[in-house]
């Protein structure tokens, strides 16, 4: 388990490293051979991906691999980012597809998707998710940091896909057209998904048994 | 549907984006079962502690270690250029065993095609190389300018080479019909080509007025403008023929203003943006980043034409994939010139396996057809040609001109 260094100064999709304007100057730059700009395009978001790897495997080596996988694919695949989106959104959707690739490869599906399923099977689990008691919240009785390492390590165990989608809302700080986008999906889709991924997130945070309670 | 159950409503609540009254209705909702209170709290406190969490280090100097990586691979042979790609871990795993098997599957198959391809083909005194038409007044030091002028005459278009810094041209011009922009240079100490061509690049001055400019096809004045800006050329004129139309570059997903960034050729991301299928001439005449300081002449074969296909549909996100075929116009370097090397490695391995005796070396203007890269190189598209990161060997296809 990674515990995170103390640095609230990470960058997000939403606190993007460049503004646009000048994104575009670089990428226009790299792609006519300016090693420079290429380096300051890459360090801009190498700290970014780097933490959107590491929720991803929960592996800092591995986290590191694929980052500069990432930033090796970007440099040899610059010629074909086509600027329809952001340099750091394309940027992302590269390093989550190398994530989710490393991911299938060593399988490490912990969690049964809760996309599959019945209809209302959404109803049901969300019903399972009610707590049976009243007993104080988690994060009252903990320290913030203890609740963080079991929030990664619950972050951890769900299904890749909705781990991806709650990596990007909430850890990258993507809005629902950004996230659509890096994970190839339907804006719908990706809030069904993330409603889901939060629920399966709080279950494995605090699991209840089955009930009926609502 | 009972709305405890509505995930909009749920979402919608943690996300912020609810409407007055379906936040009333949420409300409401709370205050009447502690447990679904207790459940949204969980979930916005998940959410909170995420989006509040401090972000982890990376290891210093990793976009550093992947732009050192890539160019060390650069600079590696052949037989280590596609490791030397790998990121350092990757490397460290790389197994040899599936190497061996495909490859001395791919030797099989390699051999088999060999010989079949061997024995359908009649043979040739000289089967890669074609010589150059030498009409009246044709020598050595006028030869690429012959060769050019043929391949204009073949493919209606003008070709350039590079010979040293100060003489770099290119011209670009898409398929048959389609946009043309032009930008050549003058051939330094070789000939001259007609003064309607011609851009004087020893004297490249900011200061020097700016060029005459005409436009015959759709490209916005804005464009052309930027398009001689960026060429920093001082010459009389130059010509932008049927230029590509704004929205050839919308359609493409390019941007006018990005196009024009690389003064060594800066109408190749054009062709490319314009249409796929573009033929770029001249790209091989530089060889670097692309900047000033850092470009330079590559002797021994210069592109002559290229056909470019992308594959939109490639796997990575993003990504394109540039597969093309080249005609080349060959200018003989030194003895360590690598391009000479490996056309010397390729045709005596040619004239080994057919127990032939070895061809005649390609002579100075001599047309090189039909060169193929092998579907693992993909060379940058917009990037000069770089023949030391090439792998010339599987550059198989050398063919008679017609």
């Amino acid at each position: 388990m990674d515990t995170p260094a103390s640095n609230p100064t990470v960058p997000t999709a939403a606190t993007a490293p460049t503004a646009p304007d000048d994104e575009r100057d670089l990428v226009a730059a790299a792609r006519g051979g300016d090693r420079a700009a290429l380096g300051r395009l890459l360090q801009a978001h190498e700290r970014r991906i780097y933490n959107v790897c590491l929720r991803m495997v929960n592996q800092a080596d591995d986290a590191a691999e694929l980052t500069q996988d990432t930033l090796m694919k970007a440099v040899q695949k610059l010629d074909g980012f086509r600027g329809d989106s952001r340099f750091g959104t394309w940027l992302t959707r590269v390093a989550m597809n190398g994530c989710l690739s490393h991911l299938r490869k060593r399988k490490l599906r912990q969690t049964a998707s809760l996309d599959a399923g019945l209809p209302g099977a959404s109803a049901l689990r969300l019903a399972d998710s009610l707590p049976q008691s009243r007993e104080p919240d988690a994060h009252s009785r903990v320290e913030q940091q203890e609740g963080l390492r079991q929030l990664y390590e619950a972050l951890a165990g769900l299904d890749p896909d909705h781990r991806a989608v709650i990596v990007l809302r909430d850890i990258d700080q993507m809005d629902y057209a950004q996230i659509a986008e890096t994970l190839e999906i339907a804006p719908g889709t990706v809030k069904s998904r993330l409603f889901r991924a939060r629920l399966a997130l709080r279950q494995s945070m605090n699991p209840a048994p089955a009930h009926g309670a609502v | 549907m009972d709305p405890r159950h509505d995930p909009d409503l749920i979402l919608g609540h943690l996300e912020g984006d609810l409407s007055p009254e379906d936040a009333a209705k949420v409300q409401a909702l709370r205050e009447a079962d502690p447990d679904f209170a207790a459940l949204l709290d969980g979930l916005a406190g998940d959410r909170d502690l995420l989006r509040a969490a401090p972000g982890a280090e990376p290891p210093a100097g990793l976009a550093d270690a992947a732009m050192a990586d890539l160019e060390r691979s650069m600079l590696l042979d052949d037989a280590d250029d596609g490791i030397a790609m790998l990121p350092p871990g990757r490397r460290r795993r790389f197994a040899i065993a599936p190497l061996l098997t495909y490859g001395g599957i791919a030797a099989v198959l390699a051999l088999t095609a060999s010989a079949v391809l061997k024995s359908v083909q009649p043979p040739a005194t000289s089967p890669t190389i074609a010589a150059a038409p030498a009409g009246d007044g044709f020598d050595i030091a006028a030869a690429p300018i012959q060769a050019q002028r043929e391949l204009a005459r073949l493919d209606r278009a003008e070709v350039g080479f590079g010979a040293d810094d100060t003489a770099d041209l290119g011209r670009l011009e898409t398929g048959a019909g389609g946009p043309v922009v032009a930008e050549t240079a003058e051939l330094a100490g070789l000939a001259a080509p007609p003064a309607a061509d011609r851009v004087d690049r020893s004297a490249l001055d900011d200061a020097s007025p700016p060029p005459t400019v005409h436009a015959k096809g759709g490209l916005a004045d804005a464009d052309v403008q930027n398009t001689t800006r960026q060429a920093k050329t001082s010459a009389s004129e130059i010509v932008v023929d049927a230029a590509p139309r704004p929205e050839e570059f919308q359609n493409k997903g390019a941007e006018p203003s990005a196009a024009f960034n690389n003064d060594a050729f800066s109408a190749v991301p054009v062709a490319r943006a314009a249409a796929p299928g573009a033929r770029a001439l001249g790209r091989a005449a530089t060889f670097g980043s692309g900047s000033p300081a850092d470009r330079r002449a590559v002797p021994g074969v210069v592109a002559a034409n290229e056909t470019l296909t992308l594959d939109e549909a490639a796997a990575d996100p993003g990504a394109g994939s540039a597969a093309f075929t080249l005609d080349a116009v060959y200018v003989p370097g030194d003895a360590t010139d690598p391009v000479s090397i490996a056309i010397r490695k390729l045709l005596s391995k040619e004239a080994g396996e057919s127990n032939a005796a070895p061809p005649a070396l390609p002579q100075p203007g001599d047309l090189i057809r039909g060169i193929t890269p092998a579907p693992t190189a993909t060379p940058a598209w917009d990037q000069p040609l770089d023949p030391l990161g090439t792998d010339w060997a599987r550059w198989t296809t050398l063919t008679p001109q017609p």
